[in-house]
């Protein structure tokens, strides 16, 4: 047994209080109910094509992986007990628990995790037809091997940075879908998804509420809280109303205008938590004139951000230089953000040949028709803050002579109308990003593809350079200089207007104890969280 | 809005005192003040200095000298969280076989070692890089110098003898970029430019406090001196600090500024009237903060230990949010429990406006900081850091090697995700 073998080995033996129990030795009582409010309901349940943030969310709770992370960020074991590093820095051999058992529906009921799922859902992810946001991180894996039941061999195509954490893909079950060999989102199992986490799927209702229980025997131990609902709403104002109400328990990122409100009401903790996030708005590089640097360039000195930030938002964000949040490592300080000078975006469009109005004020196009973009913006039903700005941005745009329409289109529309039909002049939208800060899917020339983040279009060799760069390097360093130049580049290049980061907060009633909070996942600690006795008859309908 | 309580109330205490503030540049300071934008209060009253009233000058000499106190306190501490950060840059710099060989990396190893009071460890690492021959002569030099001061320094801090020329220097630039590799470009920074900064507002508040110290009338006067002798202290003139509070009238401000005064004075006598003074000043928080200034030996230092901890009990809501931020930077330093520091500080932020200086004082977003580096929470921390940049100068290097720190140990998986 080699010494690295030997360390994990140690480590996760230590961790055994936390994480190898199958009763909680917490003292903490179980029972209770928890709805959870979410803006949107979730395309997908399975973490194969789930592509957004609620999704993560109700992943995280019905799946695991073969390691996780502990509260301080750490790899720590989760469906693997153990695991051995070669020498190479290539080949991951991880020994599987022997007690993890998929949940009880869809023909789970009392089947065994083993090396086969692994394998299985790696396949999937790779296969040419799968359609999967996971494919490009999961390029490089080499081979995947079932060396006996409980032991599944990883070779990676290359030495990574973060191989351990960059294998903590959720497994499936291949033998619960429709077929076996690759996924989409018509497979019956992304509605009635079967895992392992500590929460397993009762029902989706027809309103849309995911009805989960408690996994009895969940192998960190039964997670304290009985049932756990993810309830969808339309409208950010009917959301933050249903805590208020008590419709619901929790909101996982609330209104920025209804923080001081809620804030205010001695019922609900606020948690600040920082998830590397900003919106942007995003240009189609298949329109001729946006193909155009300047014109990029030009809305971004049209629009004044802050002003936005201060009106919409209350100002509890910070306005961004690049493709990076300020939370980030790889955040470059040298950058500063574009300033708001509408002369200097006139300067711009009149250098890309947009000099000559039209008798309505718009800059006419070579053909001699308006300068024109349509921009496409998510919604449910009703989000006041975000029409709010892009009436205010359809204003500014006005003001430098560009006219945009605005497109109002319920999200899983927006998302077919911008991941696979690439529909679009104009988007807008918020990135999240884990602690990587991975930008390599957004702007990677390849990533081009339905259902691929680079849906914009973009390609620029420099670019493309440095992000294989980035990848392939072992150098955590050389990695930060490369992200620093391609916040530079970028913030130049402006493929996306750079907007802002807001603060996230979620909103727990205080009835739920011991809440710890996973920034990017949110609910990986969800099994240690707790409703006291006494107040577990309180929990909405 | 929550404010820092204490320093707010001398500033009442002198407008209830002096004539009343009718030029509205003066108004507009105190208000400044009040949000904690400190330079621009001072800017709003230095253009109109000499067409106020002599009581209003008075106020405004105070709120001035204040400002700059408040600006040495926050310099002190984030010169503290630095050093840490620091070190654990250097540290990861040094784990790397890639880098291991720059000799930068022993000679800033040793700045940071001596900003921490490791003497010892300093002198050895800056022993080590003043023979690197891959360090030219001006780098040698310090390296040097330095390793010299770190003998003879006998806990004061660096910059009691030698302070960094900042005169026209960028403080986002770094004193050293190495590009050996064009396509990696590691930065470093000097710690002495933070305590320098720290050093030069003591000397700038003293030099404001003074004059009202002196010919100051009433409450004016006694504020004026406690808090000239404060700055004395904070620059290492222990003896002038005492000489100095020693003709002070003690009661006159109550019991808190009583025991302060009376840790300073102790800063200067025998060790072993230490413990009886511990206890007759234990229950005042600040002077808790002081004696954690002034490292006691034992028995003192465990009973500060533990008194750090049962501390933020008596934290109403309305705590002085300076002083709660020099608490937790005081217990993270004594190595207390650091999410319970994190849950302790938390409590009195503003949560709607979580960075935002206006809603929380500065003193205290530096120490949640700290907390949130402390727990692995670099995200938070670097955010927060963040935001203080956008007031104060020479952050820069603080944040350049939590970047680096945050680099060296995330692990996660490279995962991205769309919302609406």
């Amino acid at each position: 047994m080699n010494r690295i073998m030997v360390a994990v080995l140690l480590a996760a033996i230590l961790a055994l209080p936390a994480f190898g129990v199958e009763n909680r030795q917490d003292g903490f009582p179980d029972g209770g109910r928890l709805v959870y409010g979410e803006y949107g309901r979730p395309a997908t349940l399975d973490p194969i094509t789930s592509n957004d943030m609620v999704g993560l969310r109700v992943t995280e709770l019905l799946f695991n992986g073969l390691v996780s992370f502990s509260p301080k960020n750490e790899v720590v074991a989760d469906l693997a007990e153990s695991w051995d590093i070669s020498p190479d820095n290539r080949v991951y051999t991880f020994k599987l628990r022997r007690d993890i058992q998929w949940h009880g529906a869809s023909g789970g009921a009392g089947r065994r995790v083993t090396a086969d799922d692994f394998v299985g859902t790696l396949d999937l992810i790779q296969h040419p037809r799968t359609l999967s946001p996971l494919k490009a991180p999961y390029e490089l894996v080499a081979e995947s091997r079932r060396v006996s039941e409980d032991t599944v061999s990883i070779t990676l195509k290359r030495p990574i940075v973060n191989g351990l954490g960059r294998l903590s893909f959720k497994v499936v079950p291949t033998f619960a879908l429709t077929n076996p060999d690759f996924f989409s989102r018509d497979d019956p199992f992304s509605q009635r998804p079967v895992g392992t986490g500590p929460y397993r799927l009762r029902t989706v209702t027809p309103e849309g509420d995911v009805v989960m229980d408690a996994n009895p025997s969940y192998h960190r131990g039964r997670p304290h809280i009985d049932e756990m609902v993810l309830k969808p709403f339309a409208d950010r104002n009917v959301l933050t109303q249903s805590l208020l109400f008590n419709s619901t328990d929790m909101i996982v990122q609330l209104n920025a205008r209804d923080i001081a409100q809620v804030e205010g009401d001695k019922r609900f903790n606020l948690y600040p938590y920082n998830a590397l996030s900003y919106t942007f708005f995003g240009h189609n590089l298949l329109n001729p004139h946006l193909k155009k640097k300047e014109v990029r360039q030009a809305i971004a000195y049209a629009v004044n951000r802050q002003e936005m930030l201060d009106s919409f938002y209350e100002g509890r964000g910070t306005v961004i230089s690049g493709p990076f949040a300020p939370g980030s490592w790889a955040y470059n300080l040298d950058v500063k953000p574009m300033s708001f000078d509408p002369v200097r975006a006139k300067e711009l469009l009149a250098r890309a040949g947009y000099s000559r109005s039209g008798a309505d004020g718009y800059l006419l196009t070579e053909e001699g028709t308006p300068l024109q973009f349509t921009l496409k913006v998510p919604i449910e039903k009703e989000n006041e803050t975000i029409k709010r700005v892009v009436l205010a941005f359809q204003n500014y745009m006005r003001q430098v002579g560009v006219k945009v329409d605005l497109q109002f289109r319920e999200w899983q529309a927006w998302q077919e109308d911008v991941f696979v039909n690439h529909d679009f002049d104009l988007m807008i939208a918020e990135w999240a990003f884990d602690d990587s800060a991975d930008i390599s899917t957004l702007f990677h020339s390849k990533e081009t593809g339905a259902w691929r983040n680079n849906f914009i279009g973009y390609s620029n060799p420099e670019v493309d350079g440095l992000i294989i760069e980035g990848k392939t390097t072992l150098d955590r360093e050389k990695q930060r200089t490369i992200n620093q130049k391609l916040h530079a580049l970028l913030a130049d290049d402006q493929p996306y207007t750079f907007l802002w980061t807001v603060t996230n907060y979620a909103a727990i009633h205080k009835k739920v104890r011991h809440v710890d909070i996973q920034p990017f996942k949110f609910f990986t600690f969800v099994d240690g969280w707790y409703i006291p006795t006494k107040e577990q008859g309180g929990s909405p309908e | 809005m929550r404010t820092a309580a204490t320093t707010l109330v001398c500033v009442l205490l002198l407008a209830e005192g002096l004539a009343s503030a009718s030029e509205p540049d003066l108004a507009r300071a105190r208000e400044l003040f009040r949000q904690n934008r400190w330079a621009e209060a001072r800017e709003a009253i230095a253009s109109n200095m000499g067409s106020l009233s002599p009581a209003d000058r008075d106020q405004a000499r105070f709120l001035l000298g204040l400002s700059h106190l408040r600006e040495a306190e926050l310099y002190r501490a984030v010169s503290a969280f630095s050093t840490d950060v620091g070190l654990a840059y250097m540290k990861e710099l040094t784990a790397s076989k890639e880098r291991r060989a720059l000799p930068w990396v022993p000679l800033f190893r040793g700045l940071y070692q001596l900003d921490a009071g490791r003497y010892e460890d300093a002198e050895r690492s800056l022993a080590e890089a003043a023979l690197s021959k891959s360090l030219d002569a001006e780098w040698s030099r310090l390296a040097t110098t330095r390793r010299d001061l770190a003998r003879s320094l006998k806990g004061r801090r660096p910059a009691a003898v030698v302070v960094a020329d900042l005169e026209g220097v960028d403080l986002d630039a770094p004193d050293v970029e190495d590009a050996s590799d064009p396509k990696k470009i590691l930065r470093f920074f000097d710690p002495l430019r933070l305590e320098t900064l720290e050093r030069r507002a003591w000397k700038s508040a003293l030099l404001e406090l003074s004059p009202l110290a002196q010919e100051g009338q009433g409450m004016a006067n006694k504020l004026a001196r406690f808090y000239a002798g404060y700055s004395l202290f904070f620059l290492g003139e222990t003896a002038e600090a005492v000489s100095l509070l020693a003709s002070f009238d003690l009661a006159a401000l109550g019991p808190d500024y009583y025991a302060r005064v009376r840790v300073i004075t102790a800063a200067s006598s025998a060790p072993g009237d230490a413990a009886a003074l511990w206890e007759s000043t234990r229950n005042y928080p600040e002077a808790v903060l002081l004696w954690n200034e002034l490292s006691p030996a034992e028995p003192v230092a465990s009973a500060l230990t533990e008194r750090l901890k049962s501390l933020p009990q008596s934290f109403g809501e309305s705590a002085d949010e300076t002083m709660v931020g020099r608490w937790g930077l005081a217990a993270l330093s004594r190595g207390l429990d650091s999410k319970e520091v994190l849950t302790a500080l938390s409590r009195h932020r503003n949560h709607a406006n979580k960075n935002k200086i206006e809603w929380n004082d500065p003193l205290l977003l530096v120490a949640l900081a700290a907390a949130n580096y402390s727990n692995s929470d670099y995200p938070q921390s670097l955010e927060t850091l963040f935001e203080l940049a956008k007031s104060f100068e020479g952050l820069r290097g603080l944040q350049w090697n939590l970047q680096g720190v945050y680099a060296a140990r995330q692990k996660s998986a490279g995962d991205a995700r769309i919302a609406n």
